[in-house]
């Protein structure tokens, strides 16, 4: 261990830091005697850097020498920056190091093109060998598999980790063309069908053979770039939906895009978009957790997200025939939709239910979010005492609402006025979505 | 005569439980119990009890079996919560769980169930607070050790944990608020009282490892991101003493 392997530490993280995911959930590995290490489902952080961003593994890149030249990405060719490669053996026990303080749920590891996508993947295959084969670690592996790769080389890597990756980065073909020439749709998509298709084959192994080689547990995700391209959010989440329904990915991620690039084509100088990408995650726990498909949300009339409203509170508002809701009958899927109710309190009010019948009082106490979800519920047929009728009223206080909230996030509703929001209901909107209800 | 009385038990859980035992037989039930440190009333007519292990062992079988294991882990929790309440308030919880049995965990807005759950909860958060947050420095002795600062003695709660992961590798875990220590030897883990700090002597290898972890969590962050509450919230300031990777340059290495 020497300052080469700090200043390797160093490139390789400084390389590697924009890659949203850094999740060590969906593992399964259970401890074994006499090795190292195990994953807990839900996944752990062990530290949040001055961004406030989790940190549950280390990620790093094996290598940032990279032969292609994506314009968005600061590892490509043409970009002057410092460059390193880790050698499997110390990558492999730079983790087990940092494993053992708990520091770290394990390794994230990526890699610019060193030479050839295939050499890449030999690299990373090869620390991950000496991991799992030579120190029996049995902690959380995340690894991306690098567009134009073979199909063995996603095999055998995808025998050896939890979670693997293909990032899509762009949300659109023409971006890509224009952005990341050496990529194709096909040479991203293609890896990820094959890691889709050898997650179900191994599942249905599994339940034949107990002993069957497992293929990437904790299953698939990818990220994409909000804002360094003009695609619009009903765009993104069109494409989220597609890929948790088509490709069963686990997770998708979104990253605020970070002006690193010079092309004409790029953003510079912008802020990154923190609060679209905010509501984008948003959205994305409804469409996971909460029972909402995408065309609910953004449509081609709203074909972005209101940056003032939450999007279940925006959903809300426009749907007045649905509401208002009675806590003591609704199942559980119209109470998920009740802004102010989110899965635990759902779970909460139907446990609480079963015992007896629930009063307005009972709603703060079973997590409900009363001030949120007042104006959507009924409790014993009556609205809650005081809820305000007049629409506009209760469209500003929805928004004024998750105004503390994002400020504690740090997140720039300031930078918005009220009045200049680009999907802001007129009086007579909000009016008519609320009538139905008051 | 007093109007009311109470018993006195020796402050540990189990005592609790017997105590509870104890309970059930006097007519009429005690309306209070409390630890022998507690604040005595005067209307109130006291008795000390003495833990007899038969008896904790009905009470815990009891709750288990006709309250489930939920309600079990809560008061267990409830009780690390050094709460002064905790006894009293763990007394009417299992009152109501004898009558009503495994209705009790749903009961989720009967006041006295929430008064547990709060406990419960406030000790489960300190808890994975620290299964996130705990440094092991490598010592010269080859056993990893850690100090930890938490307003509730969790360690029963970490030792598990940490035993399975780290598996042949022995540790130990020092809780400084509360003088105890959590001590594993790569095969079975003990809370024991420790009269004064450990000062264990740390390896060559761990200070490098220091600089390493403190190099990358200063590189990962992205600068246009910078949002001191939102870390601040994730990683609530009390745990920052006890952190590698906050710790000056030139402190990197723990107490000597
Ligand atoms: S291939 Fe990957 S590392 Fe290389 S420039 Fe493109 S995105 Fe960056």
């Amino acid at each position: 261990m020497d300052a080469t392997i700090q200043r390797k530490l160093e490139i390789l993280t400084d390389s590697a830091k924009y890659d949203a995911a850094c999740t060590s959930s969906g593992g399964d590995r259970s401890p074994v005697a006499g090795k190292l290490g195990g994953t807990c489902a839900p996944g752990i952080c062990h530290s949040f850097s001055a961004d406030g961003r989790c940190i549950s593994l280390l990620k790093v890149l094996q290598s940032n020498v990279c032969a292609y030249d994506c314009q968005y990405c600061v590892n490509r060719r043409s970009n002057d920056v410092p460059r390193a490669s880790f050698t499997p053996r110390e990558l492999a026990d730079l983790t087990i190091g940092m494993y053992r303080r708990n520091y770290i749920e394990g390794l994230f590891l990526s890699s610019g093109v060193s030479g050839t996508p295939d050499h890449a993947m030999e690299q990373m295959i090869q620390t991950i060998r000496i991991l799992r084969d030579e120190y029996g670690f049995r902690g959380y592996i995340h690894a991306k598999a690098i567009p134009g790769c073979s199909r063995e080389a996603v095999t055998l890597l995808g025998q050896l980790v939890d979670r693997m990756s293909v990032n899509i980065e762009l949300p659109s073909e023409q971006g890509l063309q224009t952005l990341a020439p050496a990529k194709t749709k096909q040479n991203i998509l293609a890896p990820m069908r094959q890691i889709r298709d050898g997650i179900v084959q191994s599942k249905e192994e599994l339940t034949v053979y107990r002993h069957a080689p497992k293929f990437v547990p904790a299953g698939q995700s990818t990220q994409m770039i909000v804002g360094a391209t003009p695609d619009d959010d009903r765009q993104i989440l069109r494409l989220t939906e597609a890929l948790y329904k088509q490709y069963g990915l686990k997770r998708v991620f979104f990253s605020a895009y970070i002006p690193v690039g010079t092309h004409a084509l790029l953003p510079k100088n912008t802020p990154p978009p923190l609060l679209r990408e905010h509501r984008l995650y948003q959205t994305d726990w409804l469409l996971r957790y909460y029972g909402f498909s995408v065309d609910e949300i953004v449509d081609d009339e709203h074909p972005t997200l209101d940056p003032f409203l939450d999007p279940k509170c925006a959903w809300a508002l426009r749907h007045p025939e649905i509401f208002p809701v009675e806590i003591n009958t609704a199942d559980k899927e119209l109470l998920l939709r009740v802004p102010g109710i989110g899965v635990k309190s759902a779970l909460h009010i139907l446990r609480a239910r079963r015992v007896g019948r629930l009063r307005p009082e009972d709603l703060k106490k079973l997590g409900v979010v009363v001030k949120r979800a007042r104006y959507f519920v009924t409790c014993g047929g009556r609205m809650l005492p005081d809820t305000p009728e007049d629409p506009t009223v209760i469209y500003r206080s929805l928004a004024e609402l998750s105004r503390p909230e994002l400020q504690k996030a740090a997140l720039p509703f300031e930078q918005l006025t009220l009045f200049a929001a680009p999907n802001l209901p007129t009086r007579e909107d909000v009016i008519q979505c609320l009538s139905g209800q008051l | 005569m007093l109007e009311r009385t109470a018993l006195i038990y020796d402050g540990t859980f189990d005592g609790l439980l017997s105590a509870i035992f104890d309970a059930y037989e006097r007519r009429p039930m005690p309306q209070d119990i409390i630890e022998p440190d507690g604040q005595p009333r005067l209307d109130t007519h006291y008795e000390t009890v003495v833990a007899d292990p038969a008896k904790t062992e009905r009470v815990r079988r009891g709750i288990r079996r006709q309250m489930g294991q939920e309600a079990y882990e809560h008061i267990w929790k409830a009780f690390l919560s050094l709460h002064p309440d905790r006894s009293m308030r763990i007394y009417e919880y299992l009152q109501l769980g004898f009558r009503i049995k495994d209705r009790l965990v749903r009961s989720l807005t009967d006041d006295r169930v929430i008064a547990v759950n709060k406990l419960s909860a406030l000790v489960s958060r300190e808890a994975s607070h620290l299964l996130q947050f705990v440094r092991f420095a490598e010592t010269t002795t080859g056993v990893y050790y850690c100090q930890i600062e938490p307003t509730y003695p969790v360690l029963p709660l970490l030792m598990p944990h940490f035993a399975h992961r780290l598996n042949v590798q022995a540790f130990v875990i020092y809780d400084k608020t509360h003088a105890e220590a959590g001590l594993y030897d790569g095969r079975q883990w003990v809370v024991r009282q420790v009269e004064q700090s450990l000062c264990p002597q740390l390896t060559a290898e761990e200070k490098q490892y220091q600089r390493l972890w403190k190099t990358f969590y200063d590189t990962v962050a992205i600068t246009e991101r910078i949002n001191p509450s939102l870390r601040r919230q994730n990683m609530p300031k009390k745990y920052w003493r006890n952190l590698t990777e906050l710790q000056p340059d030139e402190g990197l290495l723990l107490p000597k």
